[in-house]
């Protein structure tokens, strides 16, 4: 599990920080259409494995921090969408989005398949790491890199739900591994 | 000219201002401490992920609206669960008349915590 942790954060910061010349673009910083793409990936991602966490948890701290996941990242992709539609931009698929995909697809397969005794400490302890890593990459990557005012206003206000997150998950961590 | 007459309406003059001055003095302290036994409303404003203030002090009978100006839903419950608000979205507001203090979180946040306190 700490491998599918490592190799999510290092996807993450890896097309953002590796020099043009070895990168496959042409320039390591995302567009706002980029950064509004890898935004709602990153959150839907967390929804898909809350609902994998509804369906096989029999925690009532877990299924209830999953249900909290999904109402507050589906808030935070509805608006990205209203930001975007107002803004006329469409968010545009690109190799961060897609490498996050992949590696979720792995951690999904792993929850979906993980012995029952086994779930919920599996479950919680990607929530934090995907959790830290996530704020990571907006406070260092997205946030500075974003041009409209509004994209990195939304960016900004994401953060400390973020981070309740990350928290809420420390804590119901130390809960189930008692 | 009468002198003596005109310092004894100064004289009175000056009673009367005295004491308009006085009781008036005395209907403003007054009116200040009635005010001051009237119940009031307080205001706990949920923002970025934290209940602010987190710790407030109120008298029996004061009102405490909770105004939630994050855009994810929140709530107020009661440590114990003995009473919880309905869920607030963006903008919505949960008031409660205070009868004695207490410790509350969001339901959904758990990490989110406040506390009222009493005052005589």
């Amino acid at each position: 599990m700490k491998f599918l942790h490592f190799t999510t954060i290092l996807t993450l910061f890896a097309f953002l920080f590796i020099p043009p010349t070895v990168h496959s673009q042409d320039n390591a910083t995302l567009s706002d259409a980029e950064i509004a793409h890898v935004a709602v990936v990153a959150n839907q991602i967390d929804i898909d494995y809350a609902k994998i966490a509804i369906e096989r948890t029999q925690s009532k701290e877990v299924r209830q921090f999953a249900q909290t996941m999904i109402t507050d990242h589906n808030t935070i992709i509805n608006l990205a969408v209203d930001l975007v539609k107002k803004l006329g931009v469409t968010p545009q698929d690109n190799a961060v989005s897609q490498s996050l995909l992949n590696k979720a697809a792995d951690t999904m397969e792993s929850l979906k398949n993980a012995k029952k005794s086994e779930f919920n400490q599996m479950y919680v302890d990607n929530e934090v790491a995907y959790h830290k890593a996530v704020i990571d990459a907006i406070k260092t990557v997205l946030i500075p890199q974003s041009k409209n005012a509004e994209l990195k206003a939304l960016l900004k206000t994401a953060v400390p739900i973020l981070e309740t997150h990350y928290h809420h998950a420390k804590m119901t961590q130390s809960k189930i591994s008692k | 000219m009468n002198y003596k007459n005109i310092r004894i309406a100064f004289f009175i003059s000056s009673i009367c201002l005295f004491f308009t001055f006085a009781s008036g003095f005395i209907l403003q302290s007054q009116t200040a401490k009635s005010d001051s036994l009237l119940p009031k409303t307080h205001v706990v404003t949920i923002k970025n992920m934290k209940f602010s203030p987190d710790v407030i002090t109120v008298k029996k009978g004061d009102t405490i609206k909770w105004i939630n100006k994050d855009i994810v839903p929140h709530d107020v419950t009661e440590t114990n669960k003995e009473w919880q608000s309905t869920p607030l979205k963006n903008k919505e507001v949960f008031s409660k008349k205070i009868s004695s203090g207490f410790s509350y979180f969001c339901s959904f946040h758990t990490v989110m915590k406040g506390t009222v306190k009493v005052k005589n």
